[in-house]
């Protein structure tokens, strides 16, 4: 299944969490970053690849990221790192996706309440 | 590839959202690098040209997610109808006391260090002196305009940090209909003694229409500013 969407309410939760875990692996400029959401997810993760800025944009306003601006090539980037306060985000948003995670899976396999009663 | 027309297409998008100009001319930058690289990627690849809408996002797509990631990166942006709304009434009644507070502090303070002239003073029950009623008029005249204006401020200041500028104008807009029934007088009795009277007029005067003319001034400028100053090319 291929998740596609340009939807602004996509940008919620999933891609903060994801791009603070792919940039506390390394730091990155944005479609370094693009590029490892496609790798990592095995391309199953398409979206618009220009929703990335605003949210690294809004991660560095609430100082979950810095950036500078570095030369790569011939070409000027704006590298993205995750802070400590970012590490603790991600740390949280980790372990409430998990327990997410869990208690959908729990459902969908049929757990103690899962399976619809029939009269 | 022509990147221009795409690029042109994004920032007149960015521009109508009426985000901030650094922030229209970040964001503008890293689109264009990142459609370059695009580009690149697929020349190096002898692969077709990229639909860049397709895969960055239509220009007005992603200025619509712009203004929503700016506006959530601050509590008055994330909870505007909390802010804008009720705030010009907890910031009016703040600003008050915080305003009452300083005059008694400052005034309590200079009974101290003058070694308790201020209590001498009403002591023996005579009429106030002239500077006395010179200050109190001047404290008067702090009291009908700071408070309206210092809140009409932070509202616009706060509407543009979060990108709610129509927002603040309602704010501004609470607080001149506040301003014009506040009423604060000075008056003298017939045996030289005077009183200071603070509420809520009955009828608008010209008072009120002067208490009012900052948080209008305020408002109107951010009102110009978020909808109907012409657009410029970043």
């Amino acid at each position: 299944m291929t998740i596609r969407k340009t939807n602004p309410d996509y940008l919620n939760g999933v891609p903060e969490l994801l791009i603070l875990q792919l940039l506390d692996r390394q730091p990155m400029h944005g479609y370094d970053l693009v590029a490892a959401i496609h790798a990592a997810s095995g391309q199953k993760l398409d979206f618009g690849e220009g929703c990335i800025y605003p949210v690294l944009h809004r991660l560095e306003a609430q100082k979950l990221l810095t950036s500078r601006r570095e030369t790569v090539g011939s070409r000027s980037r704006i590298i993205y790192r995750v802070t400590k306060p970012g590490q603790a985000r991600l740390a949280d948003s980790r372990a409430n996706w998990q327990e997410i995670v869990a208690a959908v899976s729990s459902i969908l396999q049929g757990g103690e309440h899962g399976a619809p009663a029939l009269a | 590839m022509e990147l221009r027309p795409w690029h042109e297409r994004l920032q007149e998008a960015l521009l109508r959202q009426r985000l901030p100009r650094a922030e229209v001319e970040r964001l503008a930058e890293e689109l264009f690098g990142h459609a370059a690289d695009l580009i690149a990627e697929g020349q190096s690849m002898d692969a077709p040209q990229p639909d860049l809408d397709a895969r960055l996002g239509t220009p007005a797509a992603l200025a619509t997610t712009a203004r929503q990631q700016f506006q959530q990166r601050t509590f008055a942006g994330r909870h505007p109808l909390l802010i804008f709304l009720g705030g010009p009434f907890v910031a009016l009644v703040g600003s008050f006391l915080a305003l009452a507070m300083l005059v008694t502090g400052v005034a309590l303070g200079f009974d101290f260090v003058s070694g308790g002239a201020l209590e001498a003073i009403d002591a023996d029950g005579a009429p106030p002196a002239a500077w006395e009623i010179a200050v109190i008029h001047s404290l008067n005249t702090i009291v009908r305009f700071v408070p309206f204006a210092v809140s009409a401020w932070c509202f616009v200041w706060l509407g543009r940090r979060s990108g709610h500028a129509t927002l603040s104008v309602v704010s501004c807009g609470i607080i001149t209909v506040v301003a014009l029934f506040f009423s604060a007088v000075v008056s003298t009795t017939a045996d030289g003694h005077g009183t200071w009277i603070l509420g809520l007029a009955t009828k608008v005067g010209l008072d009120q229409f002067l208490q009012a003319i900052m948080p209008i001034a305020l408002g109107a400028g951010m009102l110009w500013k978020s909808t109907l100053r012409p657009l410029a090319p970043a």
